[in-house]
């Protein structure tokens, strides 16, 4: 009997790797919400990377020669109560928005991934796990972060773990769903027949499958963190004064709504323009990876 | 092919094997009290209908599920009864090759990943010769070498069952369970993975315990056949002894069910059919579990269940029955002649 099975040739094996991982990011790309998502969020990151860089004034330099001024040529987003350049401070602020919400999304994946694996694994710790997280799941996010802020006190670093805390559940949950989901698939039988341990089984075999689920988590999970942080600053729990935050510059802003509105719109619009972009990129990778494919 | 030999001691012995699950409204008996002996080198078939608990057998028998009661015998020990890590330690010693081509694989890894697996884990050979290693085991399955740098969804479903024999065999094995491995893929690749079954036990000896609910492929891989009705072993037996004097009314049934190639002989054969559905493992029948679609059944088969018993026929070689109406002799009243037309 013949054995020789056709073969179609393949010249690259490393392209077909990388192909499955970005057909994803592909598709969500091909959509305008993805495109002009990415686009934004990848914008407001490097502003904020970039802030020592394009500021035209340090961020806590006063010129009281040029208090509540409106938006000129010398001072683009107009200056506060102090005489702030409020171009300069934004974008510092949306550099700290970025850092803090990237990392407590790292912290809360790092935390909550885990946590998800080692419910959806072991049935016995499920209900214990599961339980703790409806607990957690059952403080409105906000209330839990500004009680762990006020408890550990009002800094960047608090803040940070704070707002991570109240993302954890959000992975775990995810994370668990998808174990549930895999489990039963036969390439899981089968490394366990093959020989492997539960850590290979649940890091070799069901998290890289995880894992986009996994990225479109984070994804959706950074807006929060942004709007969470500039909540906490606005409260007066998250980065202190006088280092600029886009949540202290509408705080601020408050007493001169009617006599300078620009110190509150400016920090405002951009904040809706982060969780906007980060939003729409995550809704878009959501889509794409929809087995269904639904195209809209 | 290999004769089940006399004096070793076989390979696999499933003894009372019990597996219920607890379903709200109940228990299903998805296996309720099997006893099966496989040989060394020996291949077994075991054929049923869905839902009669093949594969459930087949998953304990490589203790991916645990049994509710009875025992696994891998070499006389009860892979039931030993911890977790231990049963680790054996699982060289056995594998399985699933259904489904499509989910069978990790699609995350390599065809290469995929095959030298079990070789990393059990340290079967040194890690600078496993590249080595895995393309030989490519090529005793019918693939090219550089099939290692693929992934899953760039082969076909034949290539896949290809994929996952090697990856099952790469361990050596002495018992592989074959889950219905060519029940997904179309007709003209099921021989050829057949053969290829064929080919590798031949050449590696493992023993084989082949599920399946296709006659055609039984009949033609099988040394012995076991036949499954609801969650139990209703006869088991040679193959040719099978296929030419079946003795439980359910196994005769079911190689009528069978169609024949030749259209005319098809067209004139007596049979009879079956009526009704195979009963509910949660609730299977008094006596009997095939009393209520038996042409046979009477009044002991309703009220008594049948053990599986040992007969011996006319010419000396010995089977399993469960039923009634069966003498010790293997030799049953014939079912009752019913023409049947076929369209």
């Amino acid at each position: 009997m013949s054995l020789t099975t056709p073969v179609p040739s393949v010249h690259a094996p490393r392209s077909a790797k990388r192909s499955a991982r970005w057909r994803v990011l592909r598709k969500a790309l091909r959509t305008p919400s993805g495109i002009v998502g990415l686009t934004v969020a990848i914008g407001m990151v490097a502003l904020g990377l970039l802030a020592p860089v394009i500021a035209p004034y340090p961020a806590e330099a006063t010129d009281f020669g040029a208090l509540l001024q409106p938006p000129s040529a010398a001072h683009l987003l107009g200056t506060d109560e102090l005489g702030r350049d409020q171009f300069s401070r934004v974008l510092y602020g949306i550099g700290a928005s970025v850092q803090i919400g990237l990392l407590s999304v790292l912290i809360a994946a790092i935390v909550g991934v885990p946590l998800g694996l080692v419910a959806g694994y072991f049935r016995r710790l499920d209900s214990v796990i599961a339980r703790l997280l409806d607990v957690m799941l059952a403080f409105p996010n906000l209330i839990l972060a500004v009680g762990l802020a006020a408890i550990l006190g009002a800094s960047a670093m608090n803040a940070t773990i704070a707002l991570a805390v109240g993302a954890v559940p959000g992975f775990a949950r995810i994370i668990r769903g998808e174990v549930f989901r895999l489990r039963g698939l036969d390439f899981v039988s089968s490394a366990v027949a093959a020989g492997a341990g539960d850590g290979r089984v649940m890091f070799g075999h069901i998290l890289p499958n995880a894992s986009s689920a996994l990225l479109v988590q984070i994804t959706v999970s950074i807006p929060h963190a942004v709007l969470g942080e500039a909540a906490l600053s606005f409260l007066g729990l998250g980065i202190r004064p006088p280092a600029p935050s886009l949540g202290t510059m509408l705080s601020n802003a408050q007493p001169f709504l009617q006599t300078a509105p620009w110190m509150a719109i400016f920090p405002g619009l951009v904040i809706i323009a982060i969780t906007l972009a980060f939003n729409l990129f995550g809704d878009a990778l959501r889509d794409a990876l929809d087995p269904k494919g639904r195209r809209r | 092919m290999a004769e089940q030999q006399n004096g070793d001691a076989p390979v696999l012995v499933l003894r009372d094997l019990v597996k219920h699950y607890q379903v709200p409204g109940g228990t299903v008996r998805s296996v309720d009290g099997v006893d099966l002996v496989i040989g060394r080198g020996e291949i077994v078939g075991l054929v049923g209908e869905s839902g009669s608990g093949k594969s459930t057998i087949g998953k304990m028998a490589v203790a991916l599920i645990s049994p509710s009661s009875g025992s696994v015998e891998l070499d006389g020990v009860d892979l039931a009864a030993l911890p977790k890590r231990r049963v680790r330690a054996m699982r060289k010693r056995f594998n399985i090759v699933f259904q489904d081509p499509g989910s069978s694989i990790n699609p995350r890894t390599t065809v290469g990943d995929a095959i030298s697996e079990p070789l990393r884990i059990h340290r079967i050979v040194p890690r600078r010769r496993i590249d080595e290693r895995v393309a030989e085991l490519l090529e005793q399955v019918g693939l090219r070498p550089d099939t290692a740098a693929r992934y899953p969804h760039e082969l076909s479903g034949g290539q896949r069952q290809r994929v996952s024999l090697a990856r099952a065999l790469a361990a050596g094995p002495e018992l592989l369970v074959a889950d219905e491995p060519t029940s997904a893929l179309d007709v003209s690749v099921q021989a050829s993975v057949l053969n290829l079954v064929a080919d590798l036990q031949q050449n590696l000896g493992f023993a084989c315990l082949f599920i399946s609910h296709d006659l055609s492929a039984i009949e033609y891989l099988a040394d012995r056949i076991a036949v499954m009705y609801l969650g139990r072993i209703v006869e088991v037996a040679d193959r040719r002894d099978l296929f030419e004097r079946p003795m439980h009314p359910y196994t005769d049934v079911l190689l009528q069910a069978a169609p024949v190639a030749d259209p005319v002989e098809q067209r004139g054969r007596e049979r009879v059919v079956l009526r009704g559905e195979i009963p509910s493992p949660m609730n299977p029948p008094s006596g009997c579990s095939f009393h209520p679609r038996c042409p046979l059944a009477t009044e002991v088969c309703r009220t008594t269940e049948p053990a599986l018993r040992t007969v011996q026929r006319a010419d000396g070689r010995t089977a399993q029955v469960a039923c009634h109406l069966v003498g010790d002799d293997g030799v049953r009243a014939a079912l009752p002649a019913e023409s049947v037309p076929v369209g």
